[in-house]
């Protein structure tokens, strides 16, 4: 019954947004020709109609983050772009863009080292969305009983090896699928946010009467662990962690 | 006629000379204005018309010693005459302190005029009263002053004051051989000495008097603490020579030279704290008045050049007394230490010129690189408040050179290659939108009922496959099995046994009764062989597999009470599960 309610909401979804495509559709392309015009404030604004409109795509993002970086906005800039590598992880142009506007950060912040595995890992999660990665583990699962089925039905003995174990191998894959699926999912759930204050302090507790751990510019990235009232503890690149305000951080969505 | 002109002269002479009467005057003269209190003092009531009825004053706290005495002077110079009448009283002190000599009155022409009071400072007695030395000093004393000027006495901390210090002497006396013995140390102050290139002699008032001065010493002080600080005396060594009332053989007087020394005793000043309220947060303890102005030799540039910003901080104030902002700038920039200038000049109202700190900035990678405005802080003592100066934000273009990711291109090759460089890159033009914030199909329903969904399909098939083979399987095959494995159910308690001769033999024997039981469907308890027999006739043809079960049992009941070894029971079983295994094929 959930399931059914879940597949009209999701199809009255998709015709609503066809229904808005053409509007922003237009909206884009207006904007991609203010931006190439060199009239960045305007394609910022036509760029941020069709957020306004709940329809996002990491080519919107990214658009956005590279008109602010051209007028030097820090923090937007930044920002767009995280935004637009969490839809597309493995999108070159955004993680050389991206570089560019960190350039423009005050903080150099060193990241901690990453072994190779993890960091092997890390490039097998980039490389498909979370929803790639559910639907290979589905496919490989249907797949694997396929060739179960033929193996049962086959009589001679040489085929019947070759479907058993490529049926087995099919599976392991579609396991691991599910195991990066779920890592990749966790990966989406941490909270990002951009530092938007030109200087802020991080603090060793939620409040003022605590010592001053550090200072953080605009325009630097960090993660958030937990929050209490309007103090958020956040991660930096370098493992440091700390309290900082609410006000002086963006939070991706 | 010369009568007539005669009467006419003597008219006019009467004319001129009534209105030669001049304006009254009538004062008090003190021989002096300070005094031990075992000296003498000189009262005269000096007067330029005659009158009558002098009345002398009190003299409270004096006695009179000598006096009145009155002389009368007429002169007449170039015809003008002039008139003075004096009355003189010698007078001692009864006590210390500031005496006063009241008014006296004279009555000229039927008016009363009255003199002005006036007061002498009455000290400790001295050594050797009226003596020539004694003298010398009174007069250099009074004739001579050092005083420090003080152009503030409340600035505010870094507020500049100048302390100037003059020399004043009065015309009575002359003044040579000046020489410091004790210089002024300015602790809590910053302090800067003005050069005086020459002393020059200016005329000047002191408490009302005509003097003649020399500025001695110019300092700008700027205060570093709040609080009442004190600006230590400057003393003077002088030589002074003062008159004496002894006339050389010409007739000039002659000057008795007399060392001094002077002071300006000490003062102070209280010095303000700057306000609290409203002090800007960069507020690095400039006061005064400025300018400020960061430049940039270039803002577009490649990454193999460096560009140049400066801080400048102009104007007046304590310009080397504060540190200038520092220049913030993106981590990626490399900055070098800034190069420091001064450029200032001191005079007496402070300071003035500029500071400024050059930076070299060295991009490393292309880009765009946000210089954040610096902000200046300064309190303006005239105002009284704080001022904050903000440069613009500036962005420094470097438009060639690597990027931050890729590293230095190498020049070995000397042919132009198509460069490959990241550079920053165009924006996208197809946006394939998604709805923000869309429900993930991993760990929805349907994901899970699609993951699930095969694996049951495949345990459904699976087990449609396997009833399909046993259908297919020969029948007589399943039957052996399943007689096996029952066999083996009824002697299973007795292979427990198997070593125990009576139990074991006892088991043996009720399983195979009970598995006629089960197979026979018989109900009574009652089982002799024959009867067994009779049954087992009735179903099966086979005579040998009745008589092997009939011998089964038969050596059970016998062993029991038999001697057998544990190999004989080993076999016994073996034959139980043989015999059990063909009547079961048979029934």
């Amino acid at each position: 019954m959930k399931n059914i309610l879940a597949c009209t909401l999701l199809s009255f979804f998709s015709l609503t947004s066809l229904a808005g495509q053409d509007d922003s559709a237009e909206l884009f392309s207006n904007g991609n020709a203010a931006y190439n015009g060199g009239n960045y404030a305007l394609a910022i604004e036509k760029y941020e109609a069709i957020l306004v409109q709940d329809l996002h795509s990491p080519a919107l993002y990214f658009n956005l983050a590279n008109a602010h970086y051209r007028l030097g906005n820090v923090a937007e800039s930044v920002y767009y772009f995280e935004q637009a590598k969490r839809l597309a992880p493995s999108d070159q142009a955004i993680k050389n863009n991206s570089r560019f506007a960190r350039n423009m950060t005050r903080d150099d912040i060193e990241e901690l080292p990453t072994t190779q595995v993890a960091q092997l890992q890390q490039n097998m999660l980039a490389t498909f969305s979370l929803q790639s990665w559910s639907t290979i583990s589905l496919t490989l699962i249907w797949l694997s009983i396929v060739l179960l089925v033929v193996y049962r039905l086959n009589n001679r003995m040489f085929y019947k090896r070759v479907f058993f174990s490529s049926a087995m191998l099919l599976l392991i894959c579609s396991l691991s699928a599910l195991v990066f699926t779920q890592q990749k999912h966790e990966q989406l759930q941490v909270v990002k946010g951009v530092v938007y204050a030109e200087e802020v302090a991080v603090w060793g507790e939620p409040n003022q009467r605590s010592d001053e751990l550090f200072l953080l510019h605009e325009g630097t990235t960090v993660e958030v662990i937990d929050d209490l009232s309007d103090w958020l503890k956040v991660k930096i690149a370098n493992g440091s962690e700390g309290w900082i305000q609410k006000e002086s951080l963006r939070l991706l969505d | 006629m010369n009568k007539l002109i005669f009467i006419f002269g003597f008219f006019s002479l009467c004319i001129l000379s009534t209105p030669a009467r001049a304006q009254v005057s009538f004062e008090t003269k003190l021989s002096k204005s300070r005094m031990g209190l075992n000296e003498r003092l000189r009262v005269s009531f000096v007067m330029n018309e005659n009158g009558d009825n002098f009345t002398p004053p009190s003299f409270a706290g004096f006695t009179v010693v000598g006096g009145p005495n009155q002389s009368v002077s007429n002169s007449w110079v170039n015809g003008v005459k002039s008139f003075s009448k004096t009355y003189t009283y010698f007078l001692t002190p009864n006590q210390k302190g500031k005496l006063t000599i009241g008014q006296a009155t004279i009555e000229i022409d039927g008016e009363i005029y009255k003199t002005s009071p006036k007061s002498v400072a009455v000290t400790q007695a001295v050594n050797n009263p009226n003596s020539p030395q004694a003298r010398a000093n009174a007069i250099a004393d009074q004739n001579l002053h050092l005083v420090a000027e003080i152009s503030k006495s409340n600035p505010y901390i870094n507020e500049a004051i100048t302390v100037i210090y003059k020399l004043y002497f009065s015309s009575e006396i002359s003044v040579s051989n000046v020489n410091e013995v004790e210089m002024p140390k300015y602790g809590d102050f910053w302090s800067h000495l003005l050069p005086i290139p020459k002393l020059e002699i200016k005329r000047g008032e002191y408490k009302g008097e005509p003097y003649n001065y020399v500025v001695w010493r110019k300092t700008v002080l700027y205060p570093q603490k709040n609080g009442k600080l004190i600006i230590e005396p400057l003393t003077l060594k002088v030589s002074v020579d003062v008159p004496t009332n002894r006339r050389d053989f010409f007739g000039n007087r002659v000057y008795q030279k007399t060392p001094k020394v002077i002071t300006t005793g000490q003062r102070s000043i209280r010095v303000k704290d700057l306000p609290k309220e409203g002090k800007p947060d960069d507020f690095s303890g400039a006061v005064g008045d400025y300018d400020f102005n960061v430049s940039f030799n270039k803002v577009a540039l490649t990454s193999s050049e460096s560009f140049q910003t400066t801080i400048k901080v102009a104007g007046r104030g304590n310009l080397n007394l504060f540190s200038l902002p520092t220049l913030n700038a993106p981590s990626s920039l490399e900055i070098y230490e800034p190069e420091h200038n001064e450029k200032i000049t001191t005079n007496l109202l402070g300071m003035q010129g500029s500071v400024s700190d050059t930076y070299t900035v060295v991009p490393q990678f292309q880009g765009k690189y946000p210089i954040p405005s610096i902000s200046f802080s300064y309190f303006d003592p005239v105002k009284e408040k704080y001022v904050t100066l903000r440069s613009n934000e500036t962005m420094v273009d470097v438009y060639e050179g690597p990027t931050a990711s890729a590293p230095r291109q190498k020049k070995e090759d000397q042919r132009q290659l198509v460069s490959a460089d990241p550079y920053f890159e165009f924006i996208k033009l197809t946006p394939n939108f998604t709805q923000k914030g869309s429900a993930t199909f991993y760990r929805s329903g349907l994901f899970w009922v699609l993951w699930i969904t095969p694996l049951l399909l495949y345990a459904l098939f699976a087990w449609g496959i396997r009833r399909k083979e046993n259908t297919i399987v020969d029948p007589q095959r399943i039957k052996q099995a399943r007689a096996n494995r029952l066999a083996k159910r009824y002697l299973s308690s007795a292979k427990k046994n198997l070593g125990n001769k009576a139990s074991f033999y006892d088991a043996l024997e009720r399983a195979l009764h009970n598995y006629l039981r089960a197979k026979l469907a018989i109900e009574t308890q009652d089982l002799s062989k024959d009867k067994i027999v009779n049954l087992l006739q009735a179903r099966i043809k086979h005579e040998e597999v009745i008589s092997t079960f009939i011998a089964v049992l038969s050596q059970c009941e016998a062993a029991r009470y038999a001697p057998s070894s544990s190999g004989s029971m080993q076999a016994d079983f073996e034959r139980a599960v043989q015999a059990i295994t063909a009547l079961d094929r048979e029934l």
